[in-house]
């Protein structure tokens, strides 16, 4: 399936825009991000484990928890949006 | 508003004029308004306002303080004076809102008194990941360094929250208080708010205990839940400023006269101020919205496109207002009158401010092209 990156997290991702990974449920696509990119791992996840409140996960277009347990094919396409603005 | 105007100037009417009398010369001095009336607002129950009653507060909701900032702002010369003291109430909130006792007895209900005043230490010249402010692990608390470069209040605060860079990739927060060896208040050169305290704040190597340390971890979520709620008490002092210049321009407008008649006769001028005000309506009614929204919890705590927008709407108002008020009033407005320098020196300000424009932009863009708005 395919991720997308966006803005601040790009500089994580080594601004690779589009990545690749091989999943079938949100949990294993997103450990396979922090495996791809061991930096993105803070950035993304708070200290308990948890998605960072401030990045929205969309799969094909729905925002979705991270816990989402539904099963993913090969052409779904999972994106992030950070939301975050400066003081 | 009627009623929260008269709400204001019965309790609070006598100490904004008093607050009010020196600002322009206080501004053309550049020096902070003194935290003597900081102390007298608290004591007469400003900072509590908003705060729930089971801490010492009025629990009257942060949609009521909104509009009470509005009016503060709208009444009294010296707009720094809201300012300043909504960055206090803002840390309250956030600090009521960890449900952290320790936090509420040390903190908030000090606020609350008038015996301490804080505010944020967030800017940089940087990006967050590119911060120079870092704190580092020293057994169970911290030691912080680096500099933060423009401080609202900084210099009549006693409590400074602060954002810094901690392990790679993380955000961490802290409270840092003024007396702590290693800090320095610098005061800050800006283009505007010359009575506000802005300062330059240096942390060369100071120690906190781990009570001081909010989160190691999750600022970045913790500084966008505190950023997303400040944005609409932005906004509010923002559309105060704007009621605030429209009034006193349609005063000049109204004793003016050229080629021997009312100068609001011209239909040009009359236009100008019937522009002024729609806008400044226009600000009032979308502040007063996601007030109204975050009140009845229906806005997103962490990044709202309502209370971004009514921050955009008004910054760039105000900025609009200005050019509408030099047309309108001529050279008054430039050379006769230093409230306008003073207005759109302040005003600048609120471009960067509460998350830049541009960013807003591209965040409430993202959003709707994703079809999430």
């Amino acid at each position: 399936m395919e991720v997308r990156f966006s803005g601040l997290l790009l500089r994580f991702t080594g601004y690779e825009r589009t990545v690749t990974v091989k999943a079938n449920t949100v949990g294993k696509a997103l450990e396979s991000l922090r495996q791809q990119f061991p930096q993105l791992g803070p950035v993304l996840w708070d200290g308990t484990g948890k998605l960072q409140r401030v990045h929205r996960l969309i799969l094909n277009g729905e925002v979705i928890s991270s816990n989402d347990r539904r099963a993913l094919r090969d052409t779904d396409r999972l994106e992030f949006l950070t939301a975050v603005a400066g003081g | 508003m009627e009623a929260v105007g008269e709400f204001v100037q019965q309790r609070w009417g006598e100490l904004l004029d008093e607050v009010g009398a020196g600002a322009a010369e206080r501004y053309a001095a550049g020096e902070a308004f003194p935290r003597k009336y900081l102390i007298q607002a608290a004591q007469k129950s400003l900072h509590g306002l908003a705060l729930p009653r089971e801490i010492g507060g009025e629990g009257m909701g942060s949609n009521v303080w909104g509009r009470v900032l509005e009016e503060m702002t709208f009444r009294c010369d010296e707009s720094a004076f809201s300012l300043v003291v909504s960055m206090t109430t803002s840390i309250a909130f956030t600090l009521y809102q960890s449900g952290d006792a320790r936090l509420i007895d040390n903190y908030v209900r000090p606020f609350m008194s008038g015996e301490l005043a804080a505010t944020l230490a967030f800017t940089e010249d940087a990006d967050f990941w590119s911060w120079g402010t870092t704190l580092t692990r020293d057994g169970d608390g911290g030691v912080l360094s680096g500099r933060k470069s423009y401080v609202t209040g900084g210099l009549i605060s006693d409590v400074f929250l602060t954002y810094a860079a901690a392990e790679p990739g993380r955000l961490a927060a802290c409270l840092v208080h003024r007396d702590d060896p290693g800090v320095r208040l610098i005061p800050a050169e800006g283009m505007g708010f010359q009575s506000a305290g802005m300062a330059v704040l240096e942390f060369i190597d100071v120690e906190l205990g781990p009570e001081r340390i909010l989160t190691w971890t999750d600022g970045l979520d913790h500084s966008q839940l505190y950023l997303n709620e400040r944005r609409s008490m932005q906004a509010s002092w923002t559309v105060g400023r704007m009621r605030g210049l429209v009034a006193r321009c349609a005063a000049r407008l109204r004793t003016t006269t050229r080629q021997g008649q009312p100068v609001l006769d011209y239909a040009n001028v009359a236009g100008a101020l019937g522009r002024m005000h729609m806008l400044t309506d226009v600000a009032q009614t979308m502040t007063h919205d996601v007030l109204d929204r975050q009140a009845r919890g229906e806005t997103d705590l962490v990044y709202d496109a309502k209370i971004s927008a009514a921050k955009h709407f008004s910054a760039e108002q105000a900025m609009n207002l200005a050019h509408q008020a030099l047309r309108a009033l001529g050279g008054h407005a430039y050379y006769g009158d230093e409230y306008y320098g003073r207005y759109v020196r302040d005003c600048a300000g609120l471009i960067p401010a509460g998350g830049t424009q541009d960013s807003l932009e591209i965040t409430i863009g993202a959003l709707v092209a994703k079809n999430l708005l």
